[in-house]
């Protein structure tokens, strides 16, 4: 493995992780406006157009925003597999992730045809690429470690998703091209079991202990969790006779449940006792994750019909109630610790003699403590609102919308103000 | 005796939690107990330091000819850890909470990250490396030997 990658300094520069980061908050609050616009509607099925628009907002401008931006930190430095020109490739990156976002959006939103198309050049180029550069830079580094592996192995179901999606919005694109709707469960499984799921498991065996001070994984525990999902996705793809279907979801919904247990364990044994907003939202995520589980257990056993959208239950508790909470948790402790270490930077690279004193605000100082619990309940607040307008219909969607909307200005707020902190150092050292 | 990721990694584990306790301790305004856990990790923390730069880092730089690589930057971590250690001694010192718990956090991060990269990158290859010396690194580092 090139061992020289392993030093801080091939760490990204503080604004190529941020513009990724600071984008996710906006990308929340879009959401937030199509809930306002389409309210009802869009809960009642995972057909209607406002609905798709607010599951890729979330899917592309919230969580593959954020996994991308933490990503390209943490390859070069943990895994010391370095991304060749990381500056450079993650500025278009983060303008072909955030345009390709914003036009499949409105491209739903309005069914124009140029919008699909736009979008389809926009995002097949730069996750295409973000996933082969992921695997290969993992793969020449040689890094044999279980979380390494697992990233790898997210990062093609990646390419799986990316695939399917292409193909789906080429039928919207284009006219006359017949696709298969019914491509789209393949989709979106392999997009949220493969891509997100994975992704988390495999990160989370190293990000848990490190972060939030808990004893390990079990040994092996997420790796093969990762290759019992990955079998599962391949063979509910290519395999179908009478009954599989229904097995393989219910293992998957079985390994969903072990994994929140067995995180959930771990995050009531940390070792430092503080109050540690990312570790709420770890336990929120693992929460819906259950619930995801569960409620997947209870439709393929056979519980009584309800009078909503499965899939519309499932994509809520994966996606805005799982995914978006661990992303939402990791923007507190990732931000504040790049402030502080891109304001070492220059000791810690030896620029300046030994000795110099070089002030570098606490982490605490960065962003403090009371907005970051407050955005937490806002989430949370969200969440359960946007529960009870699917049970419940009515005006509850509207109360919905606008806790999201809240939850993420504040989110928005906090990590501007982290970024304030950073320029104004930095401002000071040059104008003493 | 033990391996080298076995022992170095315990003793990581070791400082975490006694960082923890002195966390709590400080978080509830019992300065008497926290200043004697600060001590307790500080003592901990710059012993570890001496066992890799004098036993560990040596014989891995003489057995693998890397000499600029890995160690190198570990040994650069160490130097701000060590720095933050200071801050944090002030902080306490001062009976100072927010900038006790502050620094607390800012150390602990900084030293996890570097953590996963010894036990991830360093020790393995140390273990791989040092199969044959890890007698002269009993020498050099106390209770290597003994396995605590």
């Amino acid at each position: 493995m090139n061992l020289s990658a392993l030093s801080l300094e091939n760490a990204p520069r503080f604004w190529t992780p941020l513009r990724f980061f600071i984008s996710v908050p906006v990308f929340g609050m879009l959401a937030a406006l199509i809930l306002f616009m389409d309210g009802n509607q869009l809960l009642q099925s995972r057909w209607h157009p406002a609905t798709l628009a607010l599951t890729h907002i979330f899917t592309l401008g919230y969580i593959a925003m954020g996994m991308l931006g933490a990503l390209l930190q943490m390859l070069p430095v943990v895994m010391g597999a370095s991304l060749p020109r990381v500056e450079r490739s993650a500025f278009l990156m983060h303008l072909l992730l955030a345009a390709g976002a914003l036009s499949l959006v409105a491209g739903f939103l309005t069914d124009l045809r140029l919008l699909f198309a736009a979008a389809l050049l926009l995002l097949v180029p730069v996750l295409m690429v973000f996933a082969v550069a992921v695997v290969l830079a993992i793969w020449r580094a040689g890094t044999a470690g279980a979380t390494a592996r697992a990233v790898q192995i997210a990062a093609v179901a990646l390419l799986v998703t990316l695939g399917l999606g292409a193909w789906l919005v080429s039928g919207y694109a284009f006219e006359g091209l017949q696709v298969q709707r019914s491509l789209t469960d393949y989709h979106a499984a392999w997009g949220i079991i493969g891509w997100i799921l994975m992704l988390i498991i495999g990160v989370s065996a190293q990000v848990i202990p490190m972060f939030l001070t808990t004893p390990t994984y079990p040994h092996g525990f997420n790796l093969w969790l990762v290759y019992l999902l990955m079998l599962m996705l391949s063979a509910g793809s290519l395999l179908s006779f009478a009954g599989f279907a229904r097995t393989v979801t219910v293992l998957v919904a079985v390994l969903m449940i072990s994994y929140a247990v067995v995180s959930l364990y771990l995050l009531a044994r940390r070792r430092r006792k503080r109050f540690d907003v990312t570790d709420r939202f770890w336990r929120l995520g693992m929460l819906c994750l259950i619930g995801a589980g569960g409620a997947l257990l209870y439709d393929v056993l056979g519980g009584t019909q309800m009078d909503l959208d499965p899939t519309v239950l499932y994509g809520l508790l994966l996606l805005a109630g799982f995914a978006v909470s661990l992303i939402n948790g990791m923007l507190y402790k990732i931000v504040p610790f790049l402030v502080w270490l891109n304001l070492r930077m220059p000791v810690l690279k030896g620029q300046v003699p030994a000795g110099t004193r070089l002030y570098a605000p606490n982490i605490h100082e960065v962003i403090s403590a009371r907005p970051m619990q407050l955005q937490f309940w806002l989430h949370t607040g969200s969440l359960l609102l946007l529960l009870a307008a699917l049970f419940a219909r009515g005006l509850w969607v509207y109360a919905a919308a606008a806790l999201l909307l809240l939850s993420n200005l504040l989110l928005l707020i906090n990590l501007l103000r982290a970024a304030r902190v950073y320029s104004r150092c930095c401002k000071a050292r040059n104008h003493p | 005796m033990p391996t080298i990721s076995e022992f170095f990694s315990a003793q990581h584990r070791s400082c975490d939690a006694l960082l923890g306790k002195m966390e709590a301790a400080v978080d509830r305004d019992d300065w008497q107990q926290a200043e004697i856990l600060f001590d307790q990790v500080r003592a901990e923390t710059l012993q570890h330091f001496e066992n890799e730069e004098q036993g560990l880092f040596p014989l891995f730089e003489q057995a693998t000819g890397m000499h600029q690589g890995p160690t190198q930057v570990m040994r650069s971590e160490h130097a701000e850890l060590r720095e933050l250690l200071q801050s944090l001694g002030a902080a306490m010192q001062a009976h100072d909470q927010n900038a006790a718990l502050g620094t607390a956090e800012t150390f602990f991060l900084f030293l996890q990250q570097h953590n996963v990269k010894e036990e991830q990158v360093l020790y393995p290859m140390a273990d791989q490396a040092l199969q044959d010396s890890l007698s002269a690194l009993s020498e050099k580092v106390p209770g290597f030997a003994a396995g605590s």
